[in-house]
């Protein structure tokens, strides 16, 4: 079992280094069907997901870059592509029993994520790996946690620990500007505090340690589906938009994947993820 | 990874960034001799910064009874069974660093404590060393020992959590040295909580994001010192800026009690982090517990310490310990006080070295009691 983890990461690692080189390019290719209607494809449990074929996409856990998890637990997941002229939509599925939405110091929330080429030049990608300067990725990052707070509101200290008693919060007894001052990264609207607003983060990337929030630019929506021992995610984007990732223009572009299994303590760059660009194609 | 000077080692080790000292050093120096758990500055800290949603056991400063406290449970232990026996040398350190001794895949060696182990702020609270038996009475020295530790962020050198950060989310401000997480750019990953071996870095569940001590920093900038200074009714702290060894003023007390008079040592040093909290060692706990916690020199420090009286700078250094809530940049020791100075110069307080004895009679005529403390 060792040997075959050791044997994958080099593979995952030969992967990184011939994607580096610029004559590289995405081979499996994801068809993104046809569908009716023109609103956003956010619904994982919709209708229109039925019929479409999925492809298998495997994932390698991430040992290149420091800190790694060497041990990742989830080596697939499916995904499906869709569009109506206006949106486009991606379907996520892995299998994982156990729900992980909430957090506390050694709770870690289910995530996945897709990358793409702010920017796509098909002889010209970036570096998969959270891209590289002058060529930007866009991050789609969806989190178990904020589809919690957007379903069922976010979990109290009492929710989080029954037994807990505390006398008084700020809020309680301070008017509610000076309490917001006790509020932290909550008050000064850091997208992990709340996901009231939406269960998945816009991001660019420019390199490692540059992934930055979109903020009030996000045009990412979606949402996730805990069924039947699975994981179902849905992530729709606008085809046109005058910011962000221009996803009509030349009717492809590259996804790059990633998913974190709070139960096994996946964070940050302790993930899983698949080392190769995927082309997604998108007949008009 | 880059080489840095670690002067607390006594060599360069090495460090994922390159050393770049700031303007000013953010510096504490506690005299654990005068510590007695009253947990006054705990509560000035919480009721300042920590009272919110998520916080709520969350303690940027917190007091642990040595040799059994801890908050988180085990901290320090645990961080030191993972380091394992190191050769700690004389002047300098030959061990390995937190940094040396990062497995692969990881920036360096640390563990991420449990939920639980944040249950219990003030466990082991006053337990001694060992066990008294029945019957037994009051010897000296005392047959059994403990002592208060009280912890804030060490505002490192080389902060442990600002290498763990993988999302370039901690910053070490150059002006004062004072070691910051953006609370936008946090995105709860607690590497940092894992990575710091003082675990001083705390998860908010509410925010989800990891939150440490902020060096009460718009007090600093006012010229102030921290709530946990100001507030500590036994005046065992000072707060100011300290000087790497080489640029070390006289007239600086952090520096001359750190550096000139050697009384204070910073805690745990072999981790590698050069921690910017000094402490006065307790001196009547054995050296060898002592020599693991504050490293070599700390026995010198346990000596200078008993000899204060002899060296008037010391002692004036010493007594201007919570004397006043300026921070405290010159000072200096004429026949009978100790004056302290702000940054401009301007005095800030005067206290005396030996304090005026006032004798009164062992019987008061006026109400016709017999005193038992006449002085
Ligand atoms: S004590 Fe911990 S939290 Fe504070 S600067 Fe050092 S490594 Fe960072």
């Amino acid at each position: 079992m060792k040997v075959k983890t050791y044997i994958c990461n080099l593979l995952a690692v030969a992967a990184v280094t011939a994607f580096v080189s610029p004559l590289w390019a995405a081979d499996p290719v994801l068809m993104a069907t046809k569908v009716s209607g023109d609103g956003p494809l956010n619904d994982p449990s919709a209708s229109y997901w039925n019929g479409v074929k999925p492809m298998e996409v495997t994932l390698e856990p991430q040992t290149t870059v420091a800190p790694t998890q060497p041990n990742g637990t989830i080596d697939k997941m499916n995904v499906r592509a869709v569009q109506n002229g206006k949106y486009i939509g991606l379907l996520l599925e892995w299998k994982d029993a156990a729900v992980d939405h909430l957090m506390t110091t050694d709770h870690f929330g289910d995530q996945v994520a897709v990358e793409l080429p702010v920017t796509y030049n098909k002889d010209d990608l970036p570096n998969i790996m959270m891209g590289e300067s002058g060529k930007p990725v866009s991050v789609w990052q969806w989190r178990a946690p904020l589809q919690y707070d957007k379903d069922k509101g976010k979990p109290s200290t009492k929710d989080l620990y029954p037994n807990s008693h505390y006398d008084m919060y700020p809020d309680q007894i301070l008017p509610a500007e000076t309490a917001k001052l006790y509020t932290g990264a909550h008050g000064l609207q850091n997208p992990v505090s709340d996901g009231k607003k939406s269960a998945i983060m816009e991001m660019v990337a420019e390199g490692f340690g540059t992934l930055t929030f979109v903020g009030d630019q996000q045009l990412v929506d979606g949402n996730g589906l805990h069924k039947d021992g699975q994981w179902h995610v849905a992530l729709t984007y606008p085809l046109q938009s005058a910011t962000g990732v221009q996803l009509a223009k030349g009717g492809e572009t590259a996804l790059g994947f990633a998913l974190w299994e709070g139960g096994n303590k996946d964070v940050g760059s302790r993930k899983s993820w698949a080392p190769t660009w995927l082309t997604l194609q998108l007949p008009q | 990874m880059a080489k840095v000077y670690n002067w607390h080692l006594g060599r360069e080790m090495e460090y994922p960034y390159e050393g770049v000292r700031p303007a000013k050093q953010f510096g504490m120096i506690l005299d654990t001799n005068k510590c007695i758990a009253c947990q006054t500055c705990t509560v000035a800290c919480k009721t300042t910064w920590t009272p919110g949603r998520g916080q709520e056991t969350m303690f940027w400063n917190n007091v642990e009874s040595k040799p059994y406290g801890y908050y988180p449970l085990g901290w320090d232990v645990k961080i030191l069974e993972k380091l394992g026996v190191q050769d700690t040398g004389g002047k300098v350190y030959q061990g390995k660093t937190l940094f040396d001794a990062a497995p692969d895949g990881e920036r360096i060696l640390g563990y991420l404590p449990e939920d639980a182990d944040y249950a219990h702020p003030n466990i082991g609270e006053d337990d001694s060393a060992g066990l008294m038996s029945q019957g037994i009475h009051l010897t000296m020295p005392h047959m059994q020992w403990m002592y208060y530790l009280p912890r804030i962020c060490n505002h490192c050198s080389y902060p442990a959590c600002l290498a763990s950060c993988s999302r370039n989310s901690i910053y070490k401000r150059p002006e004062d040295g004072i070691v910051l997480i953006d609370q936008t750019r946090c995105r709860g990953y607690r590497e940092c909580v894992k990575g710091c071996p003082y675990k001083k870095p705390f998860f908010n569940t509410n925010t989800r994001t990891s939150e440490k001590c902020v060096g009460c920093y718009p007090a600093i900038e006012s010229g102030r010192q921290t709530q946990c200074t100001i507030t500590c009714i036994g005046k065992i702290r000072i707060q100011g800026f300290i000087s790497p060894p080489d640029q070390a003023r006289e007239d600086n007390p952090l520096d001359y009690v750190v550096h000139i008079a050697k009384v204070a040592r910073p805690l745990y040093p072999q981790f590698g982090l050069e921690p910017n909290t000094y402490y006065i060692p307790p001196v009547h706990v054995p050296p060898p517990y002592l020599y693991q916690m504050f490293g070599a020199g700390v026995e010198q420090a346990m000596a200078n310490y008993r000899k204060a009286k002899d060296d008037p700078k010391l002692l004036g250094a010493l007594l201007l310990f919570g004397a006043c809530r300026e921070i405290i940049h010159h000072y200096k020791v004429d026949g009978k006080s100790a004056t302290g100075f702000n940054e401009k110069g301007e005095e800030l307080v005067q206290v005396p070295l030996v304090e005026p004895i006032h004798v009164r009679a062992a019987h008061d005529e006026k109400f016709q009691a017999y005193r038992t403390n006449i002085t």
